[in-house]
């Protein structure tokens, strides 16, 4: 624990460097005409962006809320969601070179398909119900990132709002509005590895006060030449995986804002080739492994003033995820003459809606109530082999139901203390009911300090490959398996030490019961997904901003954490006991350049055969410019110091290496009504 | 030899506008604290601030005064409280021009002996001022900020003629704007910020505007995002007060023109140092009219830029 204290020394020089610096610097409204009419046409105002319109945010969560600001993922070079994430306080990537996954609180499990999180587009929940999973957070996550306005992060249970999965974190994700955006813009994107991507987007007005915003991007990753130590064998081509590593595919999205309509699409469609797949007779170095995947939806969003009664939102949405793989695995030993290729496909569509009331209580707070429910269509599964010979190894459809009550409540006691609860009930034909109850309670100690502290008891649903897929090989089902449940604690503090400067302490622990996990079952000896494992998550994180005179910026966090098993106390696989991280950025020549540095230190992990992977040492550059009117350029140094290392995977191996040194050049033209 | 331009008189008043903002601003960073122009200086302008509208208003003074040194910034750049202190006790000037109430409140604080006139100026704020500081010298005259709500209302009328009921949002001290024929004033009271988006709330339905009158109780940057948030969501749009205020998300805003109320206090100026006796109030004789389209867009209204008019447009 010593070591890892003295690790934060770092924050310590810094703290108080920067306490200093703010001191010295001018405060613009000294002497001013404090509280006047004149003060008031003399200030600044922010301009506030359409965006704030979009129904659902979490930034006034009674919770620790990280926001990423679009301004953010311009400057600092964000180019996808998992990258924006990874910069996050506590958050940390893992890429197995398929998906990209994403870890909180020291929890990101191999072979878990990101099923923890939430993860939404302007309130639209994005879990699909074959996997459980979001979508991503590659380019498998079918935004641009060129669209989003800001991306909104509480850490801990929000299942008393949304339901299933909202354990860990929830990150909903804002886009820009039509308005925001005007006119054309199109942007080129190359980098190292063969990356190639253009993206198009335009915004309208109609008429009639209707406002649209089109984008398509299409994007052709060649990939790399991978070397698998674990496969360093004559058959296996020495371990090296050559045009194995490619990845196309296209996003689109359009947003109509009409009136009080608010009118989303996202379609998208992303086809991965696929290094090392999760079994272990998969042919080495196949150019047919490949997974495709997507996911679409319409969503129409409706706000209504009802009066003096407050104000009543509803939605309808239409989902529908898509998932094909195909595989060549050997029939008998490795490198034999006989390969069968299996096809795999999933297919999920479903239809729902949700109407929320939220009405003035008592003249001092609002109450929200509200009923959501959705109706699949197609919860389907189906596996079959094509040759040498055709047949269906797994098809079953399990479509479920769900309809789910809330409510949460916002009591004031007195000035400086409020308490939100939070109840929600969810019933799902397929895998039963849950309450998730929350509570927090906020202590307003000054204007510049707040205290939080925040119960929460979510859960997670099974998801239905977890609960139904058996192929009496690879897996078997497992009828008996329901949701796992948390209790989740958090403690948080938030001071403002000045104008410029803002600190934040969050203390938390988690406890989940009946974590889903593979094991063998003992009859058969096939894997099985089980309701296992009693795992406890603690930690404590601290991260300190800063702007200072001229427009720097610096922002730097650490996070220690423990995650162990209750019932083996052994740590879990891919949690890292601490993460450090430090961004700073600073414009130079009159704002039309900024230069910008993000440093991050994740400490060892072990990988799920209890190998330990050394620390990782990153650092990343962008560079941002403006050169001449309507264009901007971009350009990128990822892993600066060429760093090798690997990310432990739930694959046919252990561990997987991850890119070395790259760069990217970004080039964005807009036409001269939207610069 | 000057070619005739093609451009409107609107878009070349803009223009010079700009070019005075940004004259001024750059003279405020970088020149000294105290400058002197054309030779001795019969005139000492003081400002307290170096924001755009005070900028504004010094450029429009500038464009005129001939003989006049200028205190920049007055609390902030160092050295400038010092050398208003010289410039007041050498007895070159005639008349000092104080721009905004803090300048107001430094020549009151050293007893200035010669005639001040102060300029940007709201009355409530130089009312509210302490009245032993400021009673103490001798007021040669005002330019003042307040705009009327008829001159808002006629402003918002070049944009939408058929504008005719207007709201607008009082703290419960603040007297009742004067009525006007043709239109429809409703008044909400409002207690703080706490209270203004229920008061915003009372609006709906019932005007076509809401007008925004300025008060850094109500509006400032804590209170303005869920103030436009809210009315967008309920339809209500807002006429700001300023530049800013329209950039943050208002529908539009009425408000001074301020280098003009600069040309106009030097008007005054040179009246009061050629006769002497009487002091002049005047309130600003020009206002600028600023739309935001895309709000508007939001709010699914049109403007139609003919180009006649005096509409700044922001996009």
């Amino acid at each position: 624990m010593r070591s890892r204290l003295a690790l934060l020394w770092p924050l310590g020089v810094l703290l108080p460097l920067v306490a200093a610096y703010g001191q010295d610097s001018l405060d613009p409204a000294a002497g001013k005409a404090n509280g006047s009419a004149e003060q008031a046409l003399l200030e600044e105002l922010p301009v506030v962006q359409a965006a704030a319109l979009h129904q659902q945010t979490l930034q006034e969560a009674p919770a620790n809320v990280t926001v990423i600001t679009a301004s953010d993922i311009r400057k600092y070079g964000y180019r996808t969601l998992g990258e924006a994430l990874a910069s996050v306080r506590g958050f940390y990537g893992t890429y197995d070179r398929t998906y990209h996954y994403i870890g909180v609180s020291g929890i990101s499990t191999p072979g878990d398909f990101n099923t923890r999180f939430l993860v939404m587009i302007n309130g639209h929940n994005m879990t699909e119900h074959v996997y459980d999973s979001n979508g991503f957070f590659g380019q498998d996550f079918g935004l641009d990132m060129d669209l989003v306005e800001r991306i909104e992060i509480i850490r801990g249970s929000a299942s008393a709002l949304y339901g299933s999965n909202a354990m860990l974190a929830t990150i909903n994700v804002v886009t820009r509005s039509p308005v925001d955006v005007p006119g054309i813009r199109v942007s080129s994107e190359t980098a190292s590895f063969g990356e190639r991507k253009v993206l198009f987007s335009d915004s309208v007005y109609l008429g009639r006060g209707a406002n649209l915003l089109l984008s398509a991007s299409g994007f052709d990753n060649g990939g790399q030449t991978i070397y698998v130590p674990a496969f360093d064998i004559p058959p296996a081509q020495n371990g090296l995986i050559h045009d194995q590593d490619g990845e196309q595919g296209y996003h689109t999205f359009a947003n109509l804002l009409w009136g009080n309509w608010n009118i989303t699409a996202y379609f998208n469609s992303r086809r991965k080739d696929v290094p090392v797949n999760a079994a272990d007779d998969t042919v080495f170095n196949d150019r047919g492994s490949h997974v495709r995947d997507g996911h679409n939806f319409v969503e129409a969003a409706h706000s209504s003033d009802i009066g003096a009664r407050g104000t009543l939102r509803y939605r309808f949405y239409y989902d529908d995820y898509r998932y094909d793989d195909r595989f060549d695995y050997w029939l008998g030993a490795a490198g034999s003459q006989y390969i069968q290729d299996e096809r795999s496909l999933s297919r999920n569509e479903w239809a729902g809606s949700e109407v929320t009331w939220t009405t003035p209580f008592l003249k001092r707070a609002d109450v929200v109530v509200g009923a959501e429910g959705d109706w699949e269509f197609r919860n389907l599964q189906q596996e079959q082999a094509v040759s040498p010979s055709r047949y269906s190894i797994v098809n079953f459809n399990v479509p479920d139901h769900r309809l789910a009550l809330f409510s949460q409540q916002q009591w004031k006691l007195g000035t400086r203390w409020t308490v939100y609860t939070g109840l929600r009930f969810d019933a799902s034909h397929n895998y039963g009911k849950a309450l998730s109850p929350r509570l927090a309670l906020v202590y307003q100690r000054s204007p510049s300090t707040v205290y939080k502290l925040v119960y929460g008891r979510p859960f997670r649903n099974p998801s239905a490959f977890e609960k139904y897929f058996s192929d009496n090989q690879t897996l078997v089902a497992n009828p008996a398996l329901h949701a796992e449940r948390a209790n989740t604690f958090e403690l948080s503090g938030e001071h403002k030490f000045s104008p410029i400067l803002t600190g934040i302490v969050n203390v938390y622990q988690y406890r989940i019961q009946g974590l889903i996990d593979l094991n063998e079952t003992a009859e058969q000896q096939v894997p099985q997904y089980q309701n296992l494992d009693r795992i406890r998550s603690s930690g404590v994180e601290l991260e300190i901003s800063a702007k200072l005179h001229g427009g720097f910026e610096l922002l730097g966090s650490a996070a220690l954490q423990r995650v162990v098993d209750l019932d083996t106390n052994l740590g879990l696989a891919n949690s890292p006991r601490g993460l450090y991280k430090l961004r700073a950025g600073l414009p130079l020549v009159h704002q039309r350049l900024f230069a910008s540095s993000a440093i991050s230190y994740d400490s060892a992990v072990s990988t799920d055969a209890g190998v330990k992977l050394p620390p990782v040492f990153l650092q990343d550059f962008t560079l941002g410019m403006r050169p001449v009117s309507g264009f901007s350029v971009q350009l990128g140094v990822r892993n600066t110091w060429n760093r090798s290392y690997s990310d432990p995977v739930g694959l046919a191996v252990d561990t997987i290496i991850q890119d070395g040194r790259s760069i990217y050049l970004k080039v964005t033209w807009r036409d001269h009504a939207a610069t | 030899m000057q070619l005739p331009s093609s451009e409107s008189p609107r878009l070349q008043r803009v223009r010079m506008t700009r070019r005075a903002s940004l004259a001024s601003l750059l003279a405020t960073v970088f020149l000294p604290a105290v400058r002197t122009f054309a030779g001795t200086a019969r005139i000492t302008i003081v400002t307290a601030s170096a924001g755009a509208p005070h900028a504004s208003a010094l450029g429009g003074l500038q464009q005129v005064l001939s003989a006049h040194s200028v205190v920049s910034d007055v609390f902030a750049l160092p050295g400038a409280e010092a050398a208003l202190d010289q410039a007041l006790k050498s007895g070159a000037s005639q008349l000092a021009i104080a721009i905004g109430i803090d300048a107001v409140r430094a020549l009151a604080a050293r007893k200035a002996q010669i005639p001040v006139l102060a300029t940007m100026v709201f009355r409530a704020d130089l009312k509210d001022s302490a009245a032993p500081d400021i009673a103490g010298f001798q007021l040669a005259g005002s330019v003042w900020l307040d705009l009327s709500l008829s001159q808002i209302v006629a402003g918002l009328r070049v944009v939408f003629p058929a504008a005719n009921r207007v709201g607008v949002i009082l703290r419960p001290t603040q007297a009742n704007p004067p009525g006007m024929a043709g239109v429809t004033v409703h008044r909400v009271d409002c207690a703080g910020p706490a209270d203004l988006l229920p008061a915003l709330r009372t609006l709906r339905g019932q005007v076509d505007f809401v007008a925004c009158l300025p008060d850094s109780v109500l509006y400032n940057k804590t209170t303005v995002e869920p103030l436009i948030v809210a009315s967008l969501e309920h339809r209500l749009p807002l006429v700001g007060y300023s530049a800013s205020f329209v950039k943050a998300g208002a529908a539009l805003g009425v408000y001074p023109d301020f280098g003009e109320i600069g040309r106009q206090t030097a008007d005054i100026a040179e009246h009061c140092l050629a006769a002497s006796g009487g002091t002049r109030d005047e309130t600003p004789r020009r206002t600028v009219v600023t739309v935001n389209e895309r709000v508007l867009h939001l709010l699914g209204r049109e403007y139609r830029d003919n180009g006649q008019t005096d509409v700044v447009v922001i996009r």
